[in-house]
């Protein structure tokens, strides 16, 4: 296993020449609350080229489980969410694969990543074995409403994982906006 | 009775009405139909080869399988009973995936089969010329619904939990708590809400406007739509309720005159309540 910081990479398919299957967990605490909590929803979406998602149905997240090409998958287990990715059915126009964790924006106190902990995202295969995890440092997250965990992006003919723990105080909308997302 | 001279070993079940003895004349018929048979002929002494009874579940000296979509083997034409699925080399975990990966498949087919209706961007208003619309995965996952001008709110939830409330404070049924503390349908000073987030508890709810006054829906992106007021002893409720991943928003008309009960018992609303605790007998 191998724990990255922001911004490093790791090559997936090239040391592990057979991986076709990878899981990418996320997961966080949140600080318990009696009143309204922050409620954070992890969210996986299929780039192109230009960096911008190929289309709404390309992406997954709680209420949307399997991507157009059903190549990737919204599952619940361990972690408190899993995204399950078929490296080999991922259509060759898929440059990267972003996954992401929004603040709901409710509109009944929506709350930051400032009452977030221990949040993570590891890659496993599908036994289960831990590949590469990237812990997300809790630091200056007042304002934060979304935030980019790391990314699967194509590397010639090989799959490698970048951290990156890049907040926005603009919430899903301002991923939404970055990545061509329409809301 | 005519007994065929070839009995039919390829079907499970016409070769269980068929003597244990007989069954060992043609053993290798099984093989040629494609079919995950156990290999009862050639062990005549197990007691399943000598058992003439029906069998439901898969042979013992079979794993537990997962569904054959997973593993990208054709599904059986037939009805199987258990036992006949392909055996997996895999392990366990990957063969849960497999299932929590067919199940997602599964889990919001029926949003393919449904007719088409415009979305919220199409339409300003709902009315009885336009009655339906309905919203992307995405719209109806996201944020809060937030319906203004609504002077009562009725819900009810995947698990039948049902209430209601009006804009004064007035409060029937029982309310449905979200993991983030707060309603799933609820009001917020005077505008009724909706919590996407956790649109996946909500069944269906009605939104009843007894003002001069149009009703407006509101979403995250901006996008907006009215409901217009009572007009010649009509008045339109908004019936929001959810298919699958989405929601649709339906105007359906009913007298004005009617109270809110009798527009709860028009939808089939019966409200949900906690029995007290000095109920309890013992």
């Amino acid at each position: 296993m191998a724990a990255l910081v922001p911004g490093a990479n790791a090559a997936l398919t090239a040391e592990n020449p057979d991986l076709d299957h990878v899981v990418v967990g996320m997961g966080w605490d949140t600080i318990p609350s009696n009143g309204p909590q922050v409620e954070l929803v992890p969210f996986a979406l299929m780039c192109n080229t230009d960096g911008k998602a190929i289309s709404n149905d390309h992406l997954v997240f709680f209420n949307q489980l399997v991507s157009a090409d059903a190549s990737m998958t919204f599952i619940g287990d361990a972690d408190q969410e899993q995204i399950d990715v078929l490296l080999n059915q991922v259509p060759q126009d898929v440059a990267k694969i972003v996954f992401l964790a929004y603040v709901d924006p409710e509109v009944r106190g929506q709350g930051t990543f400032a009452s977030v902990r221990s949040s993570h995202i590891r890659v496993a295969n599908a036994q289960n074995r831990e590949l590469v995890r990237f812990d997300i440092a809790a630091i200056q997250l007042a304002s934060v409403t979304a935030m980019i965990f790391g990314e699967l992006y194509r590397h010639r003919t090989d799959w490698k994982f970048r951290a990156l723990g890049q907040g926005y105080s603009t919430g899903l909308a301002g991923v939404a906006k970055d990545y061509g997302i329409s809301l | 009775m005519n007994v065929p001279a070839t009995p039919r070993t390829d079907l499970p079940f016409l070769r269980r009405r068929i003597k244990p003895g007989r069954t060992q004349d043609a053993p290798g018929a099984a093989a040629t139909a494609g079919l995950s048979v156990p290999a009862r002929a050639t062990a005549p002494s197990s007691p399943a080869a000598s058992s003439p009874s029906l069998t439901l579940r898969p042979q013992a000296t079979q794993a537990p399988q997962p569904p054959a979509r997973s593993t990208g083997a054709q599904r059986p034409a037939g009805l199987v009973l258990g036992g006949a699925a392909p055996v997996l080399a895999t392990d366990g975990r990957a063969q849960m995936l497999a299932a929590q990966r067919e199940k997602a498949q599964n889990e919001d087919h029926e949003v393919q089969l449904l007719f088409p209706a415009p979305g919220i961007a199409k339409l300003y208003e709902l009315n009885l010329a336009q009655r339906v619309l309905r919203l992307s995965a995405l719209e109806s996952a996201v944020g809060t619904m937030v319906v203004s001008g609504c002077s009562a709110v009725a819900w009810e939830s995947v698990r039948r939990v049902t209430g209601g409330a009006t804009a004064d404070g007035h409060k029937a049924g029982t309310p449905v708590m979200t993991a983030g503390n707060r309603e799933l349908v609820g009001y917020h000073g005077k505008d009724a809400l909706i919590s996407l987030r956790h649109v996946r508890e909500l069944r269906r709810a009605i939104f009843i406007n007894r003002s001069s006054a149009a009703m407006g829906v509101r979403l995250l992106s901006g996008e907006s739509i009215a409901v217009p007021p009572a007009t010649n002893g009509t008045q339109i409720v908004l019936l929001v309720h959810r298919i699958g991943n989405v929601l649709e928003l339906r105007a359906e008309p009913v007298p004005h005159d009617w109270p809110d009960i009798e527009v709860w018992a028009e939808f089939d609303f019966s409200m949900t309540h906690r029995a007290p605790a000095s109920a309890y007998g013992r």
